[in-house]
């Protein structure tokens, strides 16, 4: 047992320190939004700017823009920027691949891959944020299949029923008991619930309240 | 620039020579875009005043903004190339609301001169406003004069997709910012991006003490030109740490590392159609066929439309990819309309091996009709081609997966929607779906539709509802949520909201009500959730079969310009006489 504790401190305390080692160190020179290299040359279009060309740059240097230089891309295209599109780097959306205006009406698959293969739809803003991509609201979300999750299932992490959670990959499981209980199954030999024919509709008996107990209707 | 609009800042900088050159050449600028106005459009030659449009006639709205303040009279950026003249009425939006008029008294090209009519009313450059076009006027202007209005609001101004910015290098006299070359992806300096994160889940249970611990640490980068050759380089990967302690089964704890991306890419830009990538990498074409470590070939035709293909080794898609078993061919073709990509069709097929024999024949195909009339479509369908060597399916085509979402923009307010979902499971060699056994391919499937709403009722008081029904090879049911959020009733930045949900699950009917309270600002958050709902176990054949089940979430959240994204939450569930305690910490930071 105090093998395993420590093991398992001394893993968890390498993970943190190496992320947040990572962290501290990926933020070199951020790619500021407001930010405009000399090699990027007029990627957008400018034709429909203000003619004043001060109003963004400054006068001695055309790829530099003014020091209050402030864009409310909202007010000026009618598409808000919120969560981490505020912060990102112009760039990130108006780049070489062609006209904005296309790929922002294809919603986020526009400009973000699909990492679910497609099965997950285009809804994508039922579980992520634009603020933080980490998913939230999962067992709410589950109501909406056949297989709510209460209980002991409620408090089950995603991965010990979907192996592809960790990649992104939520396919079906199938809800039969023995999908993801066949060893404990196995196990039950108190009753022996194989020798007494008993691998059927396990929830006649079980219920979610706990992993172990049962209940017969008396 | 026109002279009223290039400022003084610049003027001071130039030579004396350029000064001058610049001004003969406004100058003649100036003479000949009256010379032209006059003609096309009859304007008085002694440089009165234009009529002013009547109220009745039909007008077009030109917006305009002020680029520069002159005592009661501004400098706009919209010029005699607009159809703007002289005496026209402008009117100006300010902040605080309502409408400030002003009468054009000059004009240049690409500029005009607005003497303001309200005393004391301060303009500001940056100040919105429009002037009406007399659609006359418009009709009697050359085709070359004529601009597009800047749109102002969603919608207004996205039909216009197409590049107005054409490749081509720059001529004496023209414009200096309507052709300009663009600097092509070799010729820019090479940048990298990414980013680095840290998760923490950790789940306790008072059954047995049970726990789960599961920590990542992952990253990703991407290097822009990494050779000089316009070219790419992305890699993104997870080393984690797992540890599931179960009293009375085996315990799993294990760390891994996980490659999720390495590819190397070129192509794929205005200036390049073709795009090729090698390594482990998405799928750029159909993502349906999933990740691949091989190599993939694109190119796109004049009219938009793309095809291409690939081959390779197709990792699992679980914990930790491993690949080398499953090989795979496949192709896309994918048509869109026009440049706007409004309507769009794609067909792809994959066929695949695993350990050398011949494993699953996939279609894939893909419509989505995006009009910008606040219409949006989207489909798929995943069809399997068995072969009549696949044992438990019957020989031809099986429907394995098809997606429809539609929905529907009303006005501002209000969005509807109708969601359809037919899932079957695919007999495959390939480890992809956890089933008993193999019988339960055959005719194992669910489908769902369901359909959703929300309007807001005033700026801050917004109602939504989804109903749902779904069925499967042996059973049916459904559900159906309907809330209410309130925006700004208790304090500023607050979000208060309620909702009742009721479910006919295949094991469990439950009713609930859920209540949330959320404080959001510009560097993040904090939420506090509390719901309950009385679970009723529909096969257990005791009389105690009702559940409750009490969940309460409290959230933190913390985000900066920096690339810092922060998420601390707490999830408890508490029923009969057991709980449990979902702790999580994300750190993520981008560069």
């Amino acid at each position: 047992m105090i093998p395993h504790r420590k093991a398992h401190v001394a893993s968890v305390l390498a993970l943190l320190c190496l992320g947040v080692a990572a962290c501290i160190a990926g933020g070199h020179d951020r790619a500021r939004q407001r930010m405009w290299w000399s090699g990027l040359g007029p990627v957008l279009p400018h034709d429909t700017f203000p003619a004043d060309c001060s109003l963004c740059h400054v006068g001695e240097s055309w790829t530099e823009l003014v020091e209050d230089f402030e864009f409310d891309h909202e007010a000026e295209t009618g598409v808000a920027l919120n969560g981490a599109h505020a912060g990102a780097t112009c760039l990130l959306c108006h780049n070489d691949r062609g006209p904005v205006a296309v790929f922002e009406r294809q919603g986020c698959g526009g400009c973000h891959e699909d990492v679910h293969f497609g099965r997950l739809g285009s809804g994508c803003e039922s579980c992520h944020v634009e603020h933080n991509w980490y998913p939230v609201g999962q067992i709410e979300l589950h109501r909406n299949t056949r297989f709510p999750l209460i209980g002991v299932h409620a408090s089950t992490a995603c991965r010990r029923c979907h192996p592809g959670a960790e990649v992104g990959q939520f396919v079906p499981t199938d809800t039969e008991c023995v999908t993801c209980h066949l060893s404990d199954l196995q196990r039950a030999t108190n009753p022996n619930h194989i020798g007494l024919g008993w691998t059927q509709n396990c929830d006649q008996c079980h219920q979610p309240r706990t992993w172990n107990n049962a209940e017969i209707d008396n | 620039m026109g002279p009223t609009a290039s400022g003084d800042r610049g003027v001071r900088r130039a030579s004396s020579t350029c000064l001058r050159q610049m001004l003969i050449r406004r100058l003649v600028l100036l003479f000949v875009a009256g010379a032209t106005c006059a003609t096309a459009w009859g304007a008085p030659q002694d440089g009165s005043p234009a009529q002013t449009p009547s109220e009745d006639e039909s007008n077009e709205l030109l917006e305009l903004r002020v680029t520069h303040v002159r005592g009661a009279s501004v400098v706009v950026d919209r010029g005699a190339n607009d159809l703007v003249r002289i005496g026209d009425r402008v009117f100006f939006r300010p902040r605080e609301g309502g409408l400030q008029p002003g009468v054009v008294t000059q004009t240049d090209e690409r500029t005009a001169i607005v003497e303001l009519q309200t005393a004391g009313f301060e303009a500001a450059p940056g100040l919105r406003g429009f002037v009406r076009i007399p659609n006359s006027r418009v009709a009697a202007a050359p085709v070359r004069a004529r601009r597009k209005p800047r749109a102002n609001a969603v919608g207004e101004g996205v039909a216009d997709t197409k590049w107005s910015n054409p490749d081509e290098e720059y001529r004496q006299g023209q414009p200096l910012l309507a052709r300009v070359r663009p600097v092509r992806p070799e010729e820019r300096p090479s940048e990298y991006s990414g980013r680095w994160y840290t998760t923490v889940d950790q789940i306790r249970s008072t059954e047995d003490d049970r726990t789960d611990a599961f920590y990542r640490v992952g990253g990703g980068l991407r290097i822009e030109n990494f050779s000089g050759s316009g070219d790419r380089v992305q890699i993104d990967g997870e080393l984690n740490y797992r540890n599931t302690d179960v009293p009375d089964d085996d315990d799993q704890r294990a760390t891994r590392f996980r490659l999720d991306r390495l590819s190397y890419s070129w192509g794929g830009t205005r200036f390049d159609p073709t795009r090729v990538e090698l390594g482990r990498f998405l799928h750029s074409g159909m993502p349906e066929f999933g990740v691949l470590d091989g190599a993939e070939w694109t190119t796109r035709t004049a009219g938009g439309d793309r095809y291409g293909v690939a081959l390779g080794y197709l990792p699992e898609p679980d914990l930790d990819y491993e690949t080398g078993r499953d090989f795979a061919l496949s192709a896309f073709y994918r048509w869109v309309q026009d440049e706007s990509e409004r309507l769009s069709a794609s067909v792809g097929f994959q066929k695949s091996w695993h350990d050398s024999n011949a494993d699953r024949d996939l279609a894939v195909l893909n419509l989505s009709y995006l009009p910008d009339d606040g219409w949006s479509v989207i489909s798929s369908a995943w069809i399997d081609i068995y072969t009549g060597s696949d044992g438990l399916k019957d020989r031809g085509p099986e429907l394995t997966q098809a997606l429809v979402n539609v929905s529907r923009q009303l006005g501002a307010d209000t969005l509807v929607g109708l969601r359809l979902s037919h899932i079957a499971l695919p007999q495959l060699q390939r480890q992809e779906y956890v089933v008993p056994q193999p019988l339960d391919f055959v005719d194992a499937h669910v489908d769902r539709a369901s359909v959703f709403a929300r309007t807001d009722l005033s700026p801050r008081t917004r109602v939504r509802a989804e109903a749902g029904m779904w069925s499967d090879e042996e059973d049916s049911g459904g559900n159906a949520e309907a809330g209410v959020e309130l925006s700004e009733l208790l304090f500023e930045g607050s979000l208060l909201g309620l909702a009742a949900f009721g479910v006919n699950g295949q094991f469990s009917d439950a009713i609930g009500g859920r209540g949330y309270l959320r404080d959001w600002g510009p560097s993040g958050g904090w939420s506090l959730e509390y719901e309950l709902a009385n679970n009723d176990l529909v096969g257990f054949t005791s009389q105690n079969d009702d559940l409750p089940q009490h969940r309460i979430r409290v959230q933190w959240d913390h985000v900066s310009m920096e690339g810092w994204s922060v998420r601390l939450s707490l999830d408890a569930q508490v029923w009969d006489s057991e709980h449990s305690l979902l702790g999580s910490l994300h750190v993520n930071r981008s560069f």
